[in-house]
């Protein structure tokens, strides 16, 4: 037991199990692995009926890296002795333990362990997709923003324009275009620095409580309509923007209104016109920042790159997104809304297997 | 080479008949084998050592179908060989 026993220890045992003198066993058992080694140096394999099969076996280059200086070195192809037992020597070996076999592991909790992977699978594939309504949010949320900054940039119109309406009473004369264009470049200007604006809009709360409902509205909205694409949710920001907006220059007409009712009637005759024209101005300008807003948005989200061409044509696999598609082509899965708009795909969540789509070809835009 | 030639040039080189150097060469086996079993090792200067190793058990995964199975321990025989055999065939 655990003893090492060498050649003669070897030699000895064989002489009394197989009747010869010591000295023709050990010349046996020295002549048997010499003869081995011949083997090996002739034909590079020697086969032993219920030892085992000696073999020699090359190894390739392989390249490692020096662990005290990190240098990358080649450790050069050589060759390697191997012993593959024989069956019935691995059995003999192996007696404590003939009588354990390969169980499969439980069955449930297989299925169990299977099915978790399968979820990690499913999370893994869904977050382009959640990534996507991120982005998505992300749009609504800075449209939102930017109709404070328009609600915010209005409200401070709407002072001055009291005055000058003000003013416009007591000389009852309508040239209020002349200070107005100033106004609109003030608004020009406050765009720039868009980010400040939050500090604007603590001071006025009833207006944050409302944007702030309204971006829930929206978020909600967007997340209802996660299958969306980009393209056709930004244009359904515009609507609800237009809205805002819409109801913003009510209430800016509403309380000049107000304010002037104890001017004589002619006077608020005038009042009202100048307002009127005032109102049309406010909506112009609003639509002109809308319309650069909007710009931006889209600049910033799908027109970085032009499609220049077709790349190539691609047949849909099945279990294959748009985001799969993306990042086999692009190598970026967001690039997926071009697919989208290159192919005009009304339903670009349902992907049939089997579809022919376009790759387009995509140049980054300077 | 395989084991009828190994048993000839052995039974050339020991002056046996090839029928008695099989007989021995079993019979030497099954020495080691005894051995073996009994955990020794053996250590054969100039040639290697063979001993037996225990390998745990472990969890295998079909990657075909996905089953699992516990393969359990197992002893097998090793071989290890010496720097010197090591060396003439490198």
């Amino acid at each position: 037991m655990d003893a090492k026993l060498n050649h003669s220890d070897l030699s000895q045992l064989l002489s009394k199990e197989a009747g010869l003198t010591m000295v023709k066993a050990e010349a046996l058992t020295k002549a048997l692995f010499d003869l081995i080694i011949e083997g090996l140096a002739e034909d590079g394999i020697v086969k032993i009926n219920s030892l085992g099969t000696f073999k020699i076996t090359e190894v390739a280059d392989r390249s490692s890296v020096n662990v005290n200086t990190g240098e990358k070195f080649e450790i050069k192809g050589h060759n390697k002795l191997t012993f593959v037992p024989a069956e019935s020597l691995k059995d003999e070996v192996n007696q404590p333990f003939a009588m354990f076999e390969p169980v499969e592991v439980n069955a449930d909790l297989c299925d169990e362990e299977q099915a978790l992977e399968e979820q990690e699978n499913e999370i893994s594939d869904n977050l382009p997709e959640i990534a996507a309504e991120k982005t998505e949010t992300e749009v609504a949320e800075e449209v939102v923003e930017t109709s404070t900054t328009s609600e915010v940039e209005e409200k401070e119109e709407t002072l001055p324009e009291n005055v000058i309406a003000e003013k416009h009473v007591e000389e009852v004369s309508a040239p209020a275009k002349r200070p107005e264009p100033v106004l609109v470049r003030v608004p020009k200007k406050d765009k720039g620095i868009k980010k400040d604006a939050p500090k604007e809009k603590k001071n006025n709360k009833p207006y944050y409580i409302v944007l702030l409902a309204a971006m829930l509205v929206a978020m909600a909205y967007l997340l209802y309509n996660a299958d969306m694409d980009i393209f056709k949710s930004a244009e359904k920001c515009v609507p609800a923007q237009e809205n805002i907006v819409a109801t913003n220059v009510v209430k800016v007409t509403e309380e000049p209104v107000v304010k002037q009712e104890p001017v004589a009637v002619e006077v608020v005759e005038n009042v009202k016109v100048v307002e009127e024209k005032s109102e049309a101005y406010a909506f112009v300008m609003v639509e002109e920042l809308e319309a650069r807003d909007l710009a931006k948005i889209t600049v910033a989200d799908t027109d970085l790159y032009t499609i220049t061409g077709e790349l190539c044509r691609h047949s849909v696999k099945s279990n294959e997104t748009l985001t799969r598609i993306a990042l086999k082509y692009y190598g970026s899965k967001k690039l997926w809304p071009y697919l989208v708009k290159h192919n005009k795909l009304a339903r670009p969540d349902a992907l049939g297997k089997g579809m022919d789509i376009s790759i387009p070809m995509l140049e980054p835009v300077e | 080479m395989n084991n009828k030639e190994f048993i000839a040039k052995l039974a050339k080189r020991c002056g046996m008949t090839p029928a008695e150097a099989a007989k021995n060469v079993d019979l030497f086996i099954n020495v080691m084998t005894e051995r073996l079993k009994e955990n020794d090792q053996l250590n054969i200067s100039g040639f290697g050592v063979l001993e037996v190793k225990m390998r745990n058990e472990r969890l295998s995964v079909n990657p075909k179908t996905g089953q699992r199975f516990l393969v359990p321990p197992k002893i097998v025989p090793t071989f290890r060989p010496s720097s010197k055999l090591k060396d003439k065939f490198k």
